[in-house]
């Protein structure tokens, strides 16, 4: 039986959103489902259904959310093919512009990030290998416990909960308002009791427990010393722990500061932290570029605590 | 529409979209051009913006359905700028 996107009363609410709203953007839905097939499309519509709750008002908000935060990125991505730099920013600049601004990070910046995870084919493809080679290798090693840092809108934390339900996670990060969001989340999938959120930096404020493995999404770009950032991080996993680490490449943002415009970039820093590669993977955003347009991409690393 | 506008930003539709024949007309909206997807919709605006030498919030953006309501917003702006 084929099914068409009318068959997912979610996924059909954001297309008409779209149309309406954003008409440049009514065709990315279809156009991922063409691309993905229906298994994109059930675990999408699942996604927004546990979280939204059917609520189509919430769902139009997050997408309008994710139309703001597509566009702005377009628009830097745009400027960024022309200087190859991303525009100068301190991180505690950042840190009040985003991380703690409340209307920010919920009416724009997470909404965004959490329907990207669906909408953009890098961040899709990444949620993939993350499912398919990240967590048979811990589910093998058989892991009790795990740290997220950075958190975002909890949406890995979230995933490692839902392949092995009796993992614990903490979760840390410097937005209160990204753990929010992280509970939320969590709790929606009926994972609260295995999770605990801390408003921590783990550079001032080293946590004390050691976790079992570790993940850690795209949070290196948005620092200005990303090796002093993954020390910290592995001291807080166990010798020979396995990690998820993935960086933006080429990807600019409102609050990304630090530039990386390959894989080797960040392998190179990983190594200086003691973590050793066992596996790594670039995600473009899209193929076939124009001369002089950049591509965004993700890199994505499994690597092994040293 | 304004003509006159229509004129002088016809020719960067044409090009940013690539489609040589491109007729705006006030109706005629991203879902009837193929190539007018998000990354070439935001090249328009980049194009439009350096052409008229005006400055667009991402917000102000939102909602404008087709190339009949993106003129009229334009030409209210170029008014607002010239100060009629």
């Amino acid at each position: 039986m084929n099914y068409t996107i009318s068959d997912y009363p979610q996924l059909a609410s954001i297309e008409k959103y779209f149309a309406k709203k954003f008409p440049y953007f009514s065709k990315v839905i279809s156009k991922r489902f063409n691309e993905f097939g229906e298994k994109w499309a059930l675990s999408f519509e699942k996604e927004l259904e546990v979280f939204f709750s059917n609520d189509e008002q919430r769902l139009q908000k997050a997408s309008h959310g994710y139309g703001l935060f597509a566009l702005d990125g377009l628009r830097l991505q745009k400027k960024f093919d022309k200087t190859l730099q991303y525009i100068a920013k301190r991180y505690e600049d950042v840190k009040g512009e985003v991380y703690l601004n409340r209307s920010y990070m919920f009416d724009l910046y997470l909404p965004g990030i959490l329907l990207s995870h669906y909408l953009w084919p890098h961040h899709y493809n990444q949620k993939l290998w993350f499912q398919n080679k990240f967590i048979p290798l811990i589910k093998s090693q058989n892991v009790k416990t795990y740290c997220d840092v950075g958190v975002g809108t909890g949406f890995y934390s979230k995933e490692v909960l839902l392949n092995m339900p009796a993992i614990k996670g903490d979760g840390y990060d410097i937005s209160e308002f990204s753990l929010e969001h992280t509970k939320m989340l969590i709790d929606r999938w009926g994972f609260g009791d295995h999770y605990r959120c801390h408003v921590q930096d783990i550079i001032a404020n080293p946590p004390t427990i050691k976790a079992d493995c570790a993940i850690n999404v795209e949070v290196l770009e948005h620092l200005e010393d990303p090796i002093t950032f993954l020390k910290a991080l592995r001291k807080m996993v166990k010798d020979g722990a396995m990690a998820f680490i993935t960086a933006a490449i080429d990807a600019p943002n409102m609050d990304h500061i630090y530039l990386y415009r390959d894989l080797d970039a960040v392998a190179k820093e990983l190594k200086a932290a003691n973590f050793k590669v066992i596996d790594a993977e670039n995600f473009p955003a899209f193929t076939d570029p124009k001369p002089g347009e950049t591509v965004p991409q993700n890199g994505s690393f499994i690597v092994q605590a040293i | 529409m304004d003509q006159e506008l229509v004129r002088r930003i016809t020719p960067i539709f044409r090009q940013v979209l690539d489609t040589p024949d491109l007729v705006l007309t006030r109706e005629l909206d991203a879902t009837l051009v193929p190539n007018w997807d998000s990354l070439n919709h935001i090249s328009l605006i980049i194009a439009l913006e350096e052409e008229l030498g005006l400055e667009f919030d991402t917000e102000e953006l939102v909602g404008l359905a087709n190339v009949g309501e993106m003129v009229d917003f334009i030409s209210k702006k170029l008014k607002v700028r010239n100060g009629k």
